[in-house]
Formats: structure tokens, C-alpha cells, sequence
């Protein structure tokens, strides 16, 4: 979620919120005769409002699971997490008055302070990251397809080679690649003539076989590979270079299969580039929703053994 | 040559054909992941919490780690958290465990309200000490001072802060105020440089004349001989009280300085110059029997003296002519010396220092009482030990120039603030570090109840059996 003008009544709130409770904390403190404490009448105050915050932002995880019911807008749920969660924060350390007391009550504040700034980490990326991920990969699919479209992209590239150079791609493995329910085309409409050898090129064996070596050699392993930090293809000007030379080495009738080809290529970097960001875009959850969950049962606990003695 | 390649073209449709309309339903490792955490972590949580609760370890609750004095108690939560009566879910350190092991006397019988123990002293803060409490404790009552109905108070009614609000010491509060000592002592010349001593020229410190009665150091104006006959050296000389001499058996306060002890290496009690004895320091009585005792028992070991001649040589021009040579009885003889002696020791050895009042008709004198004053703060406390390290008359500048034994040489409030003030650079200015809040005089013993061989087993340490058990 970008963090733009939509949020300025949620920050200005915020802001209210945080100066207000600052005020009062600062008067207590000043007051209290021991320091702030988190039995003291204000400081449970303090205590309740961050828990019910944390409760809150924990609810964003339980909407999702019934998205049709309506329980108030997705985006306006997503706010109130970001916000009321980061607000927990300040409020929490005003229940404990900057101390993180006995065991359980430090490793609850360490949990909190993991997951606001894992969190606050995520609301960064998911601010820049999604306008990095539209400029950077223009040929962005969906992220569990993946696998699926690379095996396509080493199929399609096959298949031009084999256009170009003849030879064939096993009947067996172009089938396995037709998804259940109907036949698809794939993802690129390339009326291509079929034939071999190059015959429809009007170019001899000798003459493309260059485009043959290069394939075997180094864009199939790519496209098996594409991970693979030896190879050329997966980085951009390199690999511009390699299809340059390609070019050079083959009359100008192959010239638009080398074409699909690079950009077959380009397409396979890109997929590189969205998984590589996918999982920047991502990972960080892996930190934020499970602390997150131990930190609300932990609290619970907190909440009653606190209260009761 | 002639073949014609198609570029590959992005179409909607196709990019659609592309993917797996049941993708969805298969499972991707970062989902996964996040499943398997999500059920392991918080339920790694729980079994922790569980674990603990089944082995009654409560430590994990516990909001801080308890003071120093009550580490013992740290694993056993109901020593302090005890039910209370009418109370269904809590249980609230309250005072009654509190007493089981301090009896707190009340501070004051006027108070309006007696606060709870845990209100001033707080617990689970770590090592730190529960009798620093602070200001905003005592403050809770003495910023706005209330009285039970039908009680006054003597005390000022509004005080939130030593560095605030605090009233002037009590002293100093007076409109003149004077020490009311009698013994004369002129500060300026005693501390004056190369001062006539017993051998010499010498420079008296402080310390030769005050010290705290744990002090063990030899005194270097002190003299064994003139400790006073009529009572041992550790009670008071005539005219003092008796808890002057030995306020307290440590080091934070003065004790009253001993003639003995600083004074009688150079104010020599001498009285007759048959005699290189000096009287005892102590009350008239006592003197007078002394000297009575030595003349007579002087005029029984040279009975030649009874028959006097006029000293030819002393005598002075213009003056009546002495009588001519006599021959006196011994009791005669001794009556005479003796009011020679005590005119000289009453109009001037003594009268040096003492108040000294004779009366006509009444044979001896009379010794005002020295009126020392020991405890010059009534309601708080000073330790001297602790400011040992400063020069005495960085607190005490007058000390040196004062030629006025009345004048008040203590150290107002505003010297103790140059200290003792909020902030990094001073040091502790709580109200806790001069004044008491319970008062111990009314203190009641406790019956003991706890084992600490058990309470070390209960808090998990490994406690051997005695040999023989």
C-alpha cells in the first residue's frame, strides 16, 4: 500500500493521538511518585489503549480471511493497521515508562518492537517497491506462474531455434506444458511458419548454425538456469552484446528470430528481477505475523497476571 | 535468403493463456513458511508459559527483579502477594506481609492519612535501595500538610522539595540566632598559626578538638591526668548530659570535645606552685576536696611552714606593711591556701572557659552548665562520615575567623544546596537522605517467621543437608 495523501486523515490523527498521550505521560511522570508505572491508573490506561491498538492492526489478518463480509473497506482496514499499530508502540513503552521490567515483560516489548519496525520495514517497501516493480519489470506476471511461464519462454525459444535450425521439441514435452481444461496458445501470438532447416529463411545449415551453437551453449542453459551468475544472458548489457555479436555472425534473414529471441531473454531477466523483488516484498512478513500473533497471546497473559497481582 | 520472422507481440489474451487459472490452489514455499511460523512461534509461546506455570516458577511474571533485601523471596510470590479480604481476583502485595517482617511504626499520630507501604517503598525495580523513596512520596501529604480533625501540626504546611520549597534549618529561622553554649572557646585565636602548644609553636586542625566517638585516633592535645576523678572517662564532664559524650556509638555525629581529650595538654589546671599536680576536671566539690587534701596533706610533711615570714621582697612601695612573721594552726594554714588556690583556680583557669558564678556567703562556686547543643537539626539527620572527605571549614567557614563562642558556626541551608541539588553534576537531594519517615522510637519486635535455608531451596538453589541429618 502507497503511503500518499489518503493517509493524511489517519497521520493527522495519529499525530493528535501520539502529542496527546505524550502530554499526559509527561504530566504523570513528572507527578507520579516513583516514576511512571504500569499498575498506576494512567498507565493501564496507556496499557489497554496499546493493547486494543495491537489487537486492532492484529484484526487486519482476520478480515482478509472473510473478505466478503463487509466489515469496513480492505484499504481502510490496511491504514488503521499501519497507523494504530505504529501507535502502540509509543503507547506501550508509556505504560511501562521506558522500562522493560521482568521476563516476560521484556521479551513482550521486544516482540514489540520487532514487529512495528519489521513492520514499518514492509509499509517502506510496499510504498517503494510496487513503482520499482512497474519500471523495472514491464513483463511482470503473477508470481506463482512463474515456473510455469519460464518453462513456456524455454519452449517458445526452442521452438524459434528450431524454426530457424530445424530439429524439434518433443511432442511429449510441448504437451506437458498444455494446462488442464483446453489447449493454450501461449503467451505470444507468433504466427510461425513451421518447417525446418531454415528452408523457410532461404538460409543453409552452415549459415545459422551460429544461432544453433548459441543456444545450446548459452541461452538453454539460461533458460534452465536463469539464477546463474556465470552466464552472460542475465545481465542486460552483456547480454545485448552477446546477441550483437550473434547478429554478426548470421545473414540479416535470422535476424528476427535473434530478435525473440533477446527479447525471450530480456523477459527471463525480468522474471529474475519481479521474483528477486517478490520476495524483498514479502520475506519481511515472515518476521511480522508470527511475532506479531505471540505478541497478542503474550499479552493476554501479561494482561491477566498483571492485573491480578 | 528471403525467410520473414514474426516479433514476438504481448497480447492480453495471450499473457491470460499463459497462466494457471487453479495456480492459486497450489502451495508456494514463502506461504508455507509463513503458515508453519505462524502456528509454531505463538504456540511455542504458550507451551513456555505452560511449562513455567507447571513448575510453579512464576519468575516470568514478575514485573522486575525484587531489591537486594527481599532477593531471597524472588520465587516465592506469596510471601507478598497474599489474597486479600473481599478480594476475588486479586492479590496485591499488601502492608499486612509487608509487617510480617518490618514493623513500620506510624509517623506521625496527627497524620491524615497513613499511606500503603508499597505507595513509598516499590518493589521489582532491581538492587535499588526501597528507603530511597521519593520527594513526590513525602510530598503527597507535606506539599498541602493536613491533620486528623481536632489535631494541629507545628510543622510548615507546604514542602514539595529539599530545592524548592524547604524552610530555612530551624536555627537560623530565629531572629538573632545564638548558640547557647556557655563554654567560651575563641574559634579565631585557637586556629590562629603558631599557636603556643606544650612543645612549641604549633597549628590546631579541627579534628584535634571534634571527632566522632567510633574515632580511634590518638588525640595530640590530650592528657590522662586530667580526666576528671569523680567519674570514669567515658561519661560526661560536670555540667554536661550525658548522651553529649556519646551521641551515638559511629561516626556521623560530634561528640561534645572532652577537656581530657583537647584541651588539657595547654590549659593546664595548676593551683599552687607547691605542686606540679593540676586539679581535676570536674565539678567544684570535687576540686575543692582535692585541693583541701593535697595542702593538708603538704602542711603534714613540712610543718616548718606554719611559722610564715613577711616575703621582704615582694613587698610593694606605698602599700601597708605586711604583719609581722606569725605561726599558724595546720588547719590554719590550709584553710588560707586553699582560698588562695581557688581564687586563682575560680576568678581565672576556670572562669576561662566556664561561666562561673560565685555567690557571697556560699563557699563554692557555681559551673553553668555547658548547654551544649548536639543535635542542631530536631527533625533530621547528619552524617558527618559521610561528608568526610570535604575540609570542615568548607561547611563551617566561620569556624576560622569566629572570636564568639555563642555565634552559630552551623552551616545554613543554602551550604548543603551547593550540593545537594537535582541534575547530574549533585549529588541525592530526596527528602529521604536527612528525614525519617517512621519513627523508630515506637518500634515493635516482630515475631520471625521465615527459614532462609528454605527460602534458598524454594528460590532453586541447591541447599546441602548439615552433616549428621
Amino acid at each position: 500500500m502507497r503511503i500518499d495523501e489518503t493517509h493524511r486523515v489517519w497521520l493527522v490523527a495519529s499525530i493528535v493521538i501520539l502529542g496527546a498521550a505524550t502530554a499526559v505521560y509527561v504530566i504523570y511522570a513528572l507527578a507520579a511518585p516513583h516514576g511512571p508505572s504500569g499498575g498506576s491508573p494512567i498507565g493501564l490506561v496507556f496499557g489497554f489503549t496499546g493493547f486494543g491498538f495491537m489487537i486492532y492492526a492484529g484484526l487486519l489478518g482476520a478480515r482478509k480471511k472473510v473478505p466478503i463480509m463487509r466489515l469496513g473497506r480492505a484499504q481502510a482496514w490496511m491504514r488503521g493497521h499501519l497507523w494504530l499499530g505504529l501507535l502502540a508502540l509509543p503507547l506501550i513503552l508509556f505504560h511501562g515508562g521506558f522500562h522493560f521490567g521482568g521476563l516476560l515483560t521484556s521479551i513482550l516489548l521486544w516482540l514489540l518492537i520487532i514487529t512495528v519496525v519489521s513492520g514499518v520495514f514492509g509499509a517502506i517497501l510496499q510504498h517503494y517497491l510496487p513503482t520499482i516493480l512497474l519500471e523495472r519489470v514491464p513483463m511482470e506476471t503473477i508470481y506463482d506462474e512463474i515456473d510455469r511461464v519460464r518453462d513456456q519462454l524455454r519452449l517458445e525459444a526452442e521452438t524459434f531455434v528450431t524454426d530457424l535450425c530445424g530439429g524439434g521439441v518433443p511432442e511429449e514435452e510441448a504437451l506437458a506444458l498444455v494446462p488442464e481444461g483446453g489447449i493454450r496458445a501461449g503467451g505470444f501470438t507468433a504466427m510461425r511458419p513451421r518447417g525446418g532447416g531454415g528452408v523457410q529463411y532461404g538460409l543453409t545449415e552452415a549459415e545459422v548454425e551460429p544461432v544453433r551453437a548459441f543456444f545450446d551453449t548459452e541461452l538453454f542453459p539460461f533458460l534452465q538456469n536463469p539464477g546463474a551468475k556465470a552466464s552472460r544472458l542475465g545481465d542486460d548489457i552483456r547480454a545485448n552484446a552477446a546477441f550483437t555479436k550473434l547478429r554478426m555472425l548470421v545473414p540479416a534473414a535470422a535476424h528476427p528470430v535473434i530478435a525473440n529471441l533477446e527479447n525471450l531473454c530480456e523477459e527471463e531477466r525480468q522474471l529474475t528481477r519481479q521474483a528477486r523483488l517478490h520476495r524483498v516484498l514479502h520475506t519481511w512478513l515472515l518476521v511480522h505475523i508470527p511475532l506479531s500473533l505471540a505478541l497478542l497471546l503474550l499479552s493476554v497473559f501479561h494482561a491477566v497476571i498483571a492485573l491480578r497481582y | 535468403m528471403g525467410g520473414i520472422g514474426v516479433p514476438r507481440v504481448r497480447t492480453t489474451k495471450g499473457l491470460a493463456q499463459r497462466i494457471d487459472l487453479n495456480y492459486f490452489k497450489r502451495p508456494i514455499p514463502l506461504r508455507r513458511w509463513r503458515f508453519w511460523l505462524c502456528l509454531l512461534i505463538p504456540l511455542a509461546s504458550f507451551l513456555w508459559l505452560g511449562w513455567k506455570l507447571a513448575g510453579r516458577d512464576f519468575q516470568p511474571y514478575s514485573s522486575g527483579p525484587l531489591s537486594a533485601g527481599h532477593v531471597l523471596l524472588t520465587r516465592d510470590c506469596t510471601t507478598c502477594h497474599v489474597p486479600e479480604k473481599n478480594a476475588v481476583f486479586t492479590e496485591h502485595a499488601s502492608d499486612q506481609a509487608c509487617r510480617t517482617c518490618h514493623d513500620g511504626p506510624v509517623h506521625q499520630v496527627a497524620q491524615a492519612r497513613e499511606p500503603e507501604c508499597g505507595s513509598c517503598h516499590v518493589e521489582h525495580r532491581g538492587g535499588a535501595r526501597l528507603i530511597a523513596t521519593s520527594n513526590q512520596s513525602c510530598a503527597q501529604c507535606h506539599a498541602s500538610l493536613e491533620t486528623r480533625p481536632g489535631s494541629s501540626t507545628k510543622y510548615f504546611k507546604s514542602i514539595s522539595s529539599f530545592n524548592t520549597d524547604h524552610p530555612e534549618i530551624a536555627v537560623f529561622r530565629a531572629a538573632n540566632p545564638r548558640d547557647p553554649v556557655t563554654i567560651r572557646v575563641n574559634h579565631y585565636v585557637h586556629m590562629k598559626k603558631n599557636l603556643l602548644g606544650p612543645h612549641g609553636s604549633v597549628q590546631l586542625e579541627c579534628k584535634d578538638c571534634h571527632r566522632q566517638p567510633a574515632s580511634r585516633e590518638t588525640w595530640r592535645f590530650g592528657s590522662a591526668e586530667a580526666l576528671p576523678v569523680s567519674a570514669p572517662a567515658a561519661t560526661p564532664a560536670p555540667g554536661m548530659k550525658a548522651d553529649l559524650y556519646a551521641p551515638d556509638p559511629g561516626l556521623a555525629l560530634m561528640s561534645m570535645p572532652k577537656f581530657a581529650e583537647s584541651c588539657s595538654a595547654c590549659h593546664l589546671l595548676q593551683f599552687d606552685k607547691r605542686f606540679s599536680e593540676q586539679v581535676p576536671h570536674d565539678k567544684p566539690d570535687v576540686v575543692h576536696t582535692f585541693v583541701v587534701k593535697k595542702f593538708e596533706a603538704y602542711i603534714a610533711a613540712h610543718p616548718a611552714e606554719l611559722h610564715e615570714q613577711p616575703e621582704e621582697e615582694r613587698r610593694l612601695p606605698n602599700r601597708p606593711a605586711p604583719p609581722a612573721a606569725r605561726v599558724v594552726t595546720p588547719a590554719q594554714w590550709v584553710a588560707e591556701r586553699t582560698k588562695e588556690a581557688e581564687s586563682l583556680l575560680w576568678g581565672k583557669t576556670c572562669r576561662q572557659c566556664h561561666a562561673i558564678t560565685i555567690t557571697e556567703g556560699v563557699p563554692l562556686p557555681k559551673v553553668a552548665d555547658a548547654n551544649y547543643t548536639l543535635h542542631w537539626l530536631s527533625h533530621a539527620r547528619f552524617d558527618h562520615d559521610a561528608h568526610r572527605g570535604f575540609a570542615c571549614a568548607s561547611c563551617h567557614p566561620k569556624a576560622l575567623t569566629s572570636q564568639d563562642s555563642a555565634e552559630l558556626l552551623l552551616p545554613n541551608l543554602a551550604t548543603c544546596k551547593d550540593c545537594h541539588a537535582p541534575g547530574p553534576s549533585h549529588v541525592e537531594a530526596r527528602c529521604f537522605e536527612c528525614h525519617a519517615y517512621h519513627d523508630w522510637s515506637k518500634r515493635k519486635e516482630i515475631t520471625p517467621t521465615f527459614v532462609p535455608r528454605a527460602l534458598r531451596a524454594q528460590a532453586g538453589e541447591f541447599i546441602p543437608k548439615p552433616a549428621g541429618q
